[in-house]
C-alpha cells in the first residue's frame, strides 16, 4: 500500500485521529533515529 | 472498509520500520544510506501527516460550529424585562428598592474600608437619588460643616472625573483631624436626606408601579407566574442546547468518560434498582423525566441548604418577637418600638440643627448676651457632634427593630421557605450581619458577592421545593424529596441527603440527566469526543 493513496474521506472521525496518532508516533521515532544516525556519522567523519 | 485502511496504514508503518531496522548501521557508507532512507521515509509520512492535520482541522471547524438556540436569547431578554418590572412591583420598601440598605450598611462599616471605597459608595448612593430624579448637592449635607465641606469637594471632584483625587484625600485628612466622626456625619446626613425625600421617592415607585399595571394590565402575582413559566422553558432549552453543552465540555464541567453507555447503565441501575435495557420506551421516558426533576430538586435543595442559616435567623427572631409583641399588646402599647425611635431621631435631629444655628450665628446668641466665647462655641460643637453620633446609633437600632417588626408582620405560618428567604434577601444589612454571624472571617466584598448570588438566584430559578413547603408544616426538606421519589421506585435513603451523600446523589442523577439531554441535542458523544481530542492533543 502506498500511504500517499490513502483516501482520508473514507476514514471515520475517530479513525482519522487514530491514524494521525500512529503517523505522529512513527514520525517522532524517525526523527530520533535520524538524529542518532547523524550524530554517529559526524563522529566517524 | 475504513478499518481496513487503518490496518493497512499500521502494516505499512511496520514494514517501513522494519526496512530501517534491517539496514546496516556501521560505517560511514552504511550511515549515509540509513540517513537517506530515514529522510525519504520521514518526508513521505510528513506529507500524509500534513494532509491528515488539514482534514482533522476541517472536520473540527465544521463540528464546533454550533449556535445557541435563539429562543434562549429571547427568553433571557423577556426575563430581564420581567425582573425589572418585578423589582418595581414587589413588596420591598422604597428604601430597599433604591438599594439604600446596601449603601447605609457600607457607609456604616467605613472603619473596615479605605477612603476610595467609601467615596465610591457615597457617590453611588447619590447616583441612586439621581436615578429617581433627585439631584443632590453639597447644600443637602447640612448635618455639620464637616459633612458639607467634604461633600462639596467630593462632588466637585467627581464632576471632574476625579473621585479619589489628591484634593479629596487632602481635604478628608484635614477634616478628619478636626472631626474624626466625619463619615458618621455623612451617614446620618444621608439618612436625613432620605427621610426628607421619602414621600417623593415613594411616589416615584408608586407611579412606576401604576404605569406597569395600567399599560401591561398585569399584577405582581401574574408577573411571577409568567417568570416561572419562562424560566422553566429556558432551562429545558438550555439543557439540550448544543453550544451550552459544548461549553460545558470545554470548561470541564462535563467529561466524555461519563457519557459512555456502560457508565450510564450502571448509574441507572444504582439509582433506580432497574436495568434500563429492560424498560419500555414509555417507561424509560417517564423515569428520565423523574430523574431530571430529581436533579432539579436536589440542586435546589443543595443551594437552599447553603443559605438555610438565613431562614433560621429570620424564624428565630420571629419567635422572640412574637412573644414580645404579645406582651406589648397586653400592655396596650399603642406605638411600636420603631415608631418611638423614629420620633426620638426626629427630636434629636431638630436639636442638631438648633445647635448648628448657634455655631453658624455666634453673634446672635441672645438679645442680652454678647457673642459666644471660643469655649462656649467648643462646648456647643461637642454637644452637636455627640448628638449626631447618638442619632446614628438610634438609626442602627431602629433598622434592627424595624426588621424584627417586619418579620412578624410579613412572615406567617403559611409563608413558604422561599418567602422567608426572599424576605431576608430584601434586607442587605440583615443579610450581612447574619452572614458574619455564620463566618466571622468573611470580607465585605465576599459578603457583597454572596448577597448578589442569593438575589440573582431568587430571581432566576424556577423553584419547585422550597416554594411548596410552609414554615408551619415544619417538614424536613430531605424527607419530602426522598418520599416523593421513592414513590417512583428510586433508591433513596436519608443518608443520600448528608453532605457527602448528596454530592454523590447529585453526581449520579447528573450523569443520567446529561446523557439523556445529549441524546435530545444535535450533538453526539462521538462528535464531542472528536472535538475534545483535537482540542487537547492538537492544542486547539
Amino acid at each position: 500500500m502506498d500511504i500517499a493513496d490513502i483516501k482520508l474521506s473514507e476514514l471515520s472521525d475517530s479513525e482519522l485521529l487514530e491514524a494521525q496518532k500512529s503517523i505522529n508516533k512513527f514520525l517522532i521515532s524517525l526523527k530520533t533515529e535520524y538524529a542518532d544516525a547523524k550524530k554517529k556519522e559526524e563522529e566517524r567523519s | 472498509m475504513s478499518k481496513k485502511i487503518l490496518d493497512s496504514l499500521n502494516e505499512q508503518i511496520a514494514i517501513d520500520q522494519e526496512t530501517i531496522d534491517v539496514l546496516p548501521k556501521n560505517g560511514i557508507k552504511a550511515l549515509k544510506t540509513l540517513l537517506t532512507t530515514l529522510e525519504n521515509t520521514k518526508e513521505k509520512y510528513e506529507t500524509i501527516n500534513e494532509k491528515m492535520l488539514k482534514e482533522i482541522d476541517k472536520r473540527y471547524e465544521q463540528m464546533i460550529e454550533v449556535e445557541h438556540n435563539e429562543r434562549i436569547k429571547e427568553d433571557t431578554a423577556k426575563l430581564s424585562s420581567i425582573n425589572e418590572m418585578i423589582d418595581i412591583m414587589d413588596e420591598r420598601s422604597s428604601f430597599d428598592k433604591m438599594d439604600m440598605d446596601k449603601l447605609i450598611y457600607n457607609v456604616n462599616g467605613f472603619y473596615k474600608k479605605n477612603l476610595d471605597t467609601i467615596n465610591r459608595d457615597i457617590i453611588e448612593g447619590i447616583k441612586r437619588f439621581e436615578n429617581i430624579g433627585i439631584q443632590l448637592t453639597a447644600d443637602d449635607f447640612i448635618i455639620s460643616e464637616f459633612a458639607h465641606e467634604y461633600m462639596r469637594v467630593l462632588l466637585e471632584e467627581t464632576r471632574n472625573g476625579q473621585i479619589n483625587s489628591s484634593i479629596v484625600k487632602e481635604k478628608f485628612e484635614k477634616l478628619y483631624w478636626q472631626c474624626s466622626d466625619i463619615i458618621s456625619h455623612i451617614y446620618v446626613n444621608l439618612r436625613y436626606i432620605y427621610e426628607q425625600k421619602e414621600k417623593e421617592i415613594d411616589k416615584f415607585f408608586e407611579n412606576k408601579k401604576n404605569v406597569i399595571e395600567a399599560t401591561k394590565n398585569i399584577n405582581l402575582k401574574q408577573l411571577e407566574d409568567i417568570r416561572s413559566k419562562i424560566l422553566n422553558e429556558k432551562r429545558k432549552l438550555e439543557n439540550i442546547d448544543d453550544k451550552l453543552i459544548l461549553d460545558n465540555f470545554y470548561n470541564k464541567n462535563l467529561t466524555v468518560g461519563n457519557y459512555k453507555k456502560d457508565v450510564y447503565e450502571t448509574t441507572y441501575r444504582e439509582l433506580m434498582s432497574t436495568d434500563v435495557k429492560q424498560l419500555s420506551e414509555e417507561e424509560q421516558g417517564m423515569m428520565d423525566d423523574n430523574i431530571q426533576k430529581l436533579y432539579d430538586n436536589l440542586t435546589e435543595y443543595s443551594w437552599f441548604m447553603q443559605f438555610k442559616f438565613l431562614n433560621d435567623e429570620v424564624l428565630k427572631i420571629r419567635e422572640i418577637e412574637k412573644k414580645k409583641q404579645e406582651k406589648q399588646d397586653k400592655d396596650k402599647k399603642k406605638k411600636s418600638e420603631h415608631e418611638e425611635l423614629s420620633e426620638q431621631i426626629k427630636k434629636l435631629t431638630d436639636q442638631i440643627f438648633k445647635l448648628n444655628y448657634k455655631i453658624a450665628n455666634p453673634e446672635k446668641k441672645s438679645f442680652f448676651k454678647k457673642e459666644l466665647s471660643d469655649k462656649e462655641k467648643e462646648t456647643i460643637l461637642l454637644e452637636r457632634n455627640k448628638t449626631i453620633l447618638e442619632v446614628k446609633n438610634l438609626y442602627i437600632k431602629m433598622d434592627e427593630i424595624k426588621i424584627r417588626e417586619d418579620i412578624v408582620a410579613n412572615i406567617g405560618e403559611t409563608s413558604t421557605l422561599l418567602d422567608v428567604l426572599k424576605f431576608a434577601s430584601y434586607h442587605y444589612g440583615f443579610l450581612a450581619r447574619a452572614i458574619i454571624k455564620q463566618n466571622s472571617e468573611i470580607t465585605d466584598s465576599e459578603i457583597s458577592d454572596m448577597i448578589s448570588e442569593i438575589r440573582d438566584t431568587l430571581k432566576n430559578w424556577d423553584f419547585a421545593v422550597i416554594n411548596n413547603v410552609t414554615i408551619g408544616e415544619n417538614k424536613e426538606l430531605a424527607i419530602v424529596i426522598k418520599d416523593k421519589y421513592k414513590l417512583f421506585g428510586m433508591n433513596l435513603s436519608k443518608d443520600d441527603f448528608s453532605e457527602l451523600g448528596l454530592e454523590d446523589l447529585i453526581k449520579k442523577t447528573k450523569i443520567i440527566r446529561d446523557y439523556n439531554n445529549l441524546q435530545k441535542s444535535n450533538l453526539t458523544i462521538n462528535r464531542i469526543d472528536y472535538i475534545m481530542q483535537v482540542r487537547e492533543n492538537l492544542m486547539k
